[in-house]
């Protein structure tokens, strides 16, 4: 019998299913990447590739894994943009997609270093993660927050950012959160340039992979870096890292709605009937899943409320504005989301901090720990009290918004009625949040008016504007003269004031002794102040300002935009597009003529100022030095900058970076060779002889890198965009072995050469 | 008064073995899944590119355009784990360089798997896993992108890698340690 009994017991242990928990550690860290909305699983996985591949590429240590903390769609996005809103306002409406993450990342999670990643709308949930982990057991010091192209007001924790000026779809958020009221983004503090496709893509510059990596990956591998160095993780090894939130029957319940009413919904904005009927099942899907649960119904028929509106166009596009200005202001009720339903009109609310959570905090990151340093006025100003040129006006399409994705794009409706010009009080008030770091800020007057409308569309670029005194000048680093001066009596020299808008471009302000006609024209300068060439062949802008109007200004909207407005009726009286892309370290200084008067002719010249405020060019540490007995850098003429050369080996895989000369790099063609030497460096005879030449860099650049992508594969690089540049002749191979590798190119026949110091192709 | 205590011990023991037999026969259905995902995994994580998937001696024959995309999985005459056309034009877009030609042979076959060995969200995390060695692996978006372009390469595959994915989607984590699976 015992015998039996032993048996039997045997048998069951061994059928047991066996237990095994991952073990949280000191060791090593964890970044979890967190999505914006609509972004395909496929999108976000290469986002995640992408990245990785990035920090891991330039030298980072395998220390450290990468999750991803996937943030799904629901109801083909709408009810992402309704849960984007309310965590805009600090208090959303649903925690369900928290909640899944965190459930799902716990058992990846063996680390006690914790760095949350997040892009766009991807920061509201690391931020919400932070907030969750640090009040249930997570030390403060081993967690961090790092967002990418971020729609909210703060980062929680010690949390630092990264948003670019170009990043349309957050610009477009400043002027809805100041129409609405509501906190703005944090302000720009880089510039990536425009990748291609940009320019056609309302959405452009805010992709993670086709513009924040492919435009700034050293930027933000420096940044996690940065991050994950001021972790410290303390204490014995636990089973898990930290708790998961306890998923009751209401999480349950979700769960089912959404996975009965999120395959309805897709693909609702081909068609408005389409979208009205597939709204309908989906209603009627998430109501049968559980509509006797009060937090299904908030949940899941909150999310498919926009459903029912069919993705507005041209005509729609109002009311559709209107219904987010409601949600915006309003707190969200079951009888609001009823009214919706019948098709009837929200009353509007005037904004108002929601009771229910703390509004979010301003920004925590300290500005003086951001490399480069964010935008800082240039001007100084003094309290004094005026009132404030702050109009804007939307862009042309305003629609339910896709949401704050970008990962991967997404199918959008896209309206393209112009909107009437609104106020901007939000881009003026981050201005000043920066502001306030040094100086007081107090007394600036905004005047927002939404009665006020304009035909000329612009985009959000107003600054506070106080008056200077001429001995308030800026002291910030110029190109060209340091003051703005004057000749003749007709520009007055009394009024030099720049300042940055929350996108950080150059707002500057000029004045006038009286009204009426001039000539504005402009130059370029790089970052060594090097007079660029002729980059447009532009006619002087003929301007006039309105009888009485004396002030005016100069609003950069991107690298590529400015308009000057007459500062005091707040309207565009003239606009330029640079017909090039030009570097973000660029520099423009104004001058203006007026021939009107007959006895003389007046002029100005003004400072030469950055255009992005922030915009510098790449920096990189020589590390690699010149072996012995090898010649040094060498070139002659014109194109070839023979005292710029920077070594460094990344991966094990040298790279050199190198710089033309201002201003002849206008895309023109070179000719260029990877040159495989010996151990004693000796150079074979070097010409290209009747070779056409088939090298370019993108126009405009200054730094550019020789590359070793393998140890036999040779590369050109664009350091400036980060991109690797591909034409004919730019890139090539070497025999396996060599010893030594130089760089040679020569443009022009032999008008301008190049001889880069040999280095070894792999890490010596 | 021993047998009496013995009696009631043995109604117990009676009574928790089972107890014991309902719980495990209760749970086997999800034992037996987890063992399938478990065994699925593992030949996920086993399944590796090798130097004659590489070096061109293990092409397969010319594959008739007709067929290669009359199913979803296509054809893998060879039995590599890469579909013939993907592998036939990596190979003709990459004939001298084996380092380039590796990293993407070894991405396709993992993609591949997408259609071959992903049933549940256990299966997909371990195949997302594998993706993420060969992309580093690759190191270049733009050729990452060229092979899932190719693998890919039909309205139909697109359409069930969507499905797929929205099906079983979760959060996950890779490794970056040990990317390609031929070191050269």
């Amino acid at each position: 019998m015992r015998a039996q009994v032993f048996l039997v017991l045997a048998l069951l242990l061994a059928l047991t299913p066996s237990l095994a928990s991952a073990l949280c550690t000191n060791d090593g860290a964890t970044v979890v990447y967190v999505n914006g909305i609509l972004t395909s699983l496929a999108d976000a996985k290469n986002d995640l590739f992408a990245l990785e591949n990035r920090f891991y590429g330039d030298g980072g240590s395998k220390d450290v894994s990468f999750k991803m903390g996937y943030n799904p769609s629901h109801l083909d996005g709408y009810g992402d943009e309704l849960q984007s809103v309310t965590q805009a306002l600090g208090s959303p409406i649903s925690d369900y997609d928290l909640d899944t993450i965190l459930e799902q990342i716990a058992p990846d999670v063996e680390t006690r270093k914790l760095l949350l990643l997040g892009h766009s709308q991807g920061t509201f949930y690391t931020n919400e993660m932070y907030d969750y982990l640090v009040h249930n057991g997570v030390p403060p010091e081993s967690i961090s927050v790092y967002n990418l192209a971020t729609p909210a007001n703060a980062v929680e924790g010690d949390g630092t950012y990264l948003t670019s000026g170009n990043d349309k779809l957050v610009n477009q958020v400043r002027v809805w959160d100041a129409e609405a009221g509501a906190p703005g983004p944090l302000p720009a503090n880089i510039l990536i340039p425009p990748q291609p496709g940009d320019d056609t893509d309302i959405y452009g510059g805010h992709h993670f992979v086709e513009d924040y990596l492919a435009g700034a990956a050293p930027r933000i591998v420096s940044d996690i870096d940065a991050s994950l160095a001021k972790l410290t993780a303390e204490g014995t090894s636990s089973d898990t890292c930290f708790k998961t939130p306890s998923l009751g029957l209401v999480y349950d319940a979700q769960k089912t709605a959404f996975s009965l009413a999120d395959p309805a919904v897709v693909g609702v904005d081909s068609v408005a009937s389409k979208a009205t009927s597939a709204a309908e099942s989906a209603l009627s899907a998430v109501a049968s899943a559980g509509s006797a649960l009060t937090q299904v119904v908030n949940a899941g028929i909150a999310d498919a409320v926009f459903s029912v509106f069919p993705k507005p166009d041209a005509q729609n596009a109002g009311t559709a504005f209107s219904v987010e200005k409601a949600l915006y202001g309003s707190s969200l009720t079951e009888a609001d989301y009823e009214a919706l339903l019948n098709g009837q009109d929200l009353p509007e609310e005037e904004s108002a901090p929601l009771p229910s959570k703390p509004q979010p905090k301003q920004p925590t990151l300290s500005h003086q720990d951001l490399s480069p340093p964010p935008i800082q006025p240039v001007a100084q100003p003094v309290p004094q009290k005026v009132a404030a040129s702050t109009t804007s006006s939307l862009p042309a399409a305003i629609s339910i918004s896709p949401g704050f994705g970008g990962g991967g794009g997404g199918n959008v409706a896209i309206a393209a009625a112009p909107l009437p010009a609104v106020e901007n009080p939000e881009s003026e008030a981050t201005s000043s949040q920066v502001a306030e770091q040094s100086q007081d800020p107090e007394q600036v007057e905004s005047s927002p008016s939404d009665d006020e409308t304009s035909d000329t569309v612009a985009t959000s670029t107003a600054s506070t504007t106080p008056d200077l005194g001429p001995e308030q000048q800026p002291t910030l680093p110029t190109c060209g003269p340091a003051t703005l001066s004057t000749k003749g009596d007709f520009f007055s020299s009394d009024k030099d004031q720049a300042d940055y808008s929350a996108a950080g471009f150059l707002v500057y302000h000029f004045e006038n002794t009286e009204d009426g006609k001039f000539t504005l024209t402009w130059n370029y300068f790089d970052d060594e102040c090097n007079t660029s060439g002729p980059v447009d062949t532009h006619n002087p802008l003929s301007l006039t300002l309105p009888s009485g109007v004396l002030g005016w200004s100069v609003r950069f909207t991107s690298m590529t935009h400015f308009d000057v407005w007459d500062d005091q009726n707040n309207l565009i009286i003239g606009s330029y597009d640079i017909p090039a892309q030009l570097p973000v370290y660029t520099s423009i200084a104004f001058d203006g003529g007026n021939f009107d008067s007959s006895d003389d002719v007046s002029s100005f010249v003004s400072r030469g100022l950055k255009i992005f405020g922030t915009g510098e060019p790449p920096s990189f540490t020589n590390s690699g030095p010149t072996p012995a007995g090898c010649p040094s850098i060498s070139a002659t003429g014109y194109f070839f900058d023979p005292s710029y050369e920077n070594a460094e080996y990344v991966g094990g895989l040298l790279r050199v970076h190198l710089r033309f000369l201002t201003p002849y790099n206008d895309g023109r063609h070179f000719n260029a060779e990877g040159l495989a030497l010996t151990s004693n460096c000796s150079f074979p005879f070097l010409s290209f002889g009747f070779a056409p030449p088939q090298t370019s860099l993108t126009p405009f650049i200054r730094y550019y890198s020789f590359r070793m992508a393998s140890s036999t594969h040779w590369i050109l690089w664009d350091d400036e965009n980060n991109l690797q540049v591909h034409c004919t002749s730019c890139e090539g191979d070497i025999a396996s072995g060599t010893p030594l590798v130089s760089f040679f190119a020569s443009v022009d026949g032999n008008a301008s050469t190049l001889r880069m110091t040999p280095f070894p192709p792999t890490s010596p | 008064m021993f047998r009496r205590f013995w009696l009631v011990a043995r109604w117990v023991f009676v009574v928790l073995v089972f107890f014991y037999i309902a719980l495990v026969l209760y749970s086997y259905p999800h034992d037996h899944k987890e063992r399938i995902a478990k065994t699925a995994v593992s030949k996920i994580e086993t399944q590796k590119l090798t130097m004659d998937d590489v070096d061109g001696s293990h092409l397969p024959p010319p594959f008739n355009p007709n067929a290669i995309d009359a199913t979803l999985v296509g054809i893998d005459a060879n039995g590599n784990g890469i579909r013939d056309d993907v592998e036939l034009a990596i190979f003709a877009a990459y004939p001298t360089s084996t380092v380039i030609r590796a990293a993407e042979l070894q991405y396709a076959m993992e993609l591949q798997m997408e259609f071959t060995d992903v049933f549940d969200s256990t299966t997909l995390v371990a195949v997302l896993q594998q993706e993420g060695r060969g992309y580093l692996c690759i190191s270049n978006d733009v050729r990452a992108k060229e092979v899932e372009a190719q693998v890919f390469n039909t309205k139909e595959r697109e359409e069930y890698r969507e499905g797929m994915l929205k099906k079983y989607m979760t959060s996950f984590g890779t490794d970056p340690s040990e990317v390609c699976d031929v070191q050269l």
